[in-house]
């Protein structure tokens, strides 16, 4: 278990870095923030954060509906 | 008898041994062979030694094969021949040496206490000395004096013809067996480790951890199932033991820990259901990010910026991942065999068994 701890961790590091790496490059050669959002709106990723984030409120109101009546 | 327990010592010790170089081998072999030499009382010094594998565990610590291999290459011919010196001796050699001699300490002062008993005067010692005056009588009359016939195996075949008169052939007998017996050890068990083990060929260490692995493995099984017992005597008894269930103080126990590991349960079934969640809906959104890149986006910069969130995004999903699968099979079974060792240490006892 330790050993599989050590390679997941490595693994999402080693992500997380290249992932900022690419990020900061992005911006570095001139990405626009609101050009992207108007990309992302047209596509099939927004409806779908929109839908996850439906979900998201719903399941939070009936949490807290289910902790208020204990 | 005492031949044939060399022998197999030596052959059960060749058998472990062949992790290391050959030519090494065979040195710790023949080290082995002088310390059965020189010894006095060679069961005395069987059990000094305890068994072949606790001495091939203690030879393998002490082995370095990668050392050995440099050194074999810059050790000349000419110093094989040579008399050897024990301070500049391989490690491996230096332990021996160190087991020869605390082994040849014990066993000497054992001598020493056999001969204090000796000096007590007993009735079987004049018979025993009657005998043997009358068993050297014959064989001083012979033509050939009795000294002059080799030792070993060959022993029956050159004793001189006085000597089978009546007293003198029981001894004969006896010669005779041990030196039967003792060719059918060297024949039956000696022969089989040398064709075993290929010369020269370069031993893997990963041998040495397995031997040591499954030594310590061995020895660990029998300090679970057996409780050693001094009763007085030299050899230590063995005893086997059985857990016994204390009934009340177990189903009291039941009561108790069937109610919180439940509520453990629940309380980490919370967690571990929130990690799934995350997991999912990261997952899922890293890879929708991933697919829209090579769709709308045309400026390179826009690009790199949305392929690296989503990058970050799938890390995460796989962080999540990974803390679901450890709460599943790590926290909450943990957690149950953690109740259950605890059950068993507090409502058990060892007993011996019948």
């Amino acid at each position: 278990m330790k050993k599989a701890w050590g390679v997941i961790l490595v693994i999402v590091f080693s992500a997380i870095l290249l992932g900022a790496v690419c990020v900061g490059v992005g911006y570095i050669t001139g990405a626009d923030m609101n050009r992207i959002l108007s990309v992302v709106e047209d596509s099939s990723l927004y409806a779908y954060v929109q839908t996850l984030q439906q979900y998201w409120n719903q399941a939070y109101a009936y949490a807290m509906q289910l902790l208020a009546s204990l | 008898m005492t031949d044939i327990n060399k022998q197999r010592f030596l052959a059960e010790l060749a058998q472990l041994l062949t992790f290391m170089y050959e030519e090494d081998r065979q040195d710790a072999l023949m080290v082995y062979s002088a310390m059965f030499d020189e010894a006095q009382d060679e069961q005395a010094l069987l059990q000094a030694l305890v068994s072949p594998i606790r001495q091939a565990v203690l030879v393998a610590r002490a082995y370095n094969a990668t050392e050995r291999k440099l050194q074999a290459h810059s050790q000349s011919r000419s110093e094989a021949g040579a008399p050897r010196d024990e301070s500049v001796a391989p490690d491996y050699l230096q332990a021996i040496f160190a087991i020869r001699a605390e082994a040849l300490s014990k066993q000497a002062a054992k001598v020493e206490a056999v001969q204090e008993d000796k000096n007590q005067f007993s009735l079987f010692d004049l018979a025993a000395q009657e005998q043997a005056a009358g068993a050297e009588a014959p064989a001083e009359s012979a033509e050939a004096p009795a000294e002059e016939a080799p030792a070993g195996s060959e022993a029956e075949a050159e004793v001189p013809a006085g000597s089978e008169a009546e007293d003198g052939e029981a001894p004969a007998e006896e010669a005779r067996v041990d030196a039967f017996m003792a060719d059918f050890a060297i024949a039956e068990e000696g022969a089989a480790p040398a064709e075993e083990a290929p010369a020269g060929e370069a031993p893997a260490q990963s041998s040495v951890e397995e031997l040591l692995d499954a030594a310590e493995k061995e020895v660990d099984e029998q300090d679970e199932r057996f409780v050693v017992v001094v009763d007085g005597s030299d050899k230590p008894v063995r005893e086997r033991t059985v857990l016994k269930p204390r009934v009340p103080l177990l189903i009291l126990y039941v009561l108790l820990a069937i109610p919180v590991t439940l509520v453990g349960i629940v309380l980490l079934l919370l967690p571990t259901l929130a990690s799934l969640g995350a997991a999912a809906v990261l997952i899922s959104v890293g890879v929708m990010a991933v697919s829209s890149v090579f769709g709308g986006f045309a400026v390179l910069a826009d690009l790199l910026v949305v392929l690296g969130a989503a990058l970050i995004l799938l890390a995460l999903g796989l962080l999540f991942l990974w803390l679901f699968i450890w709460f599943i099979g790590g926290a909450i079974v943990g957690l149950i065999r953690g109740v259950c060792a605890l059950g068993r240490k507090w409502c058990y006892k060892e007993v011996p068994a019948i």
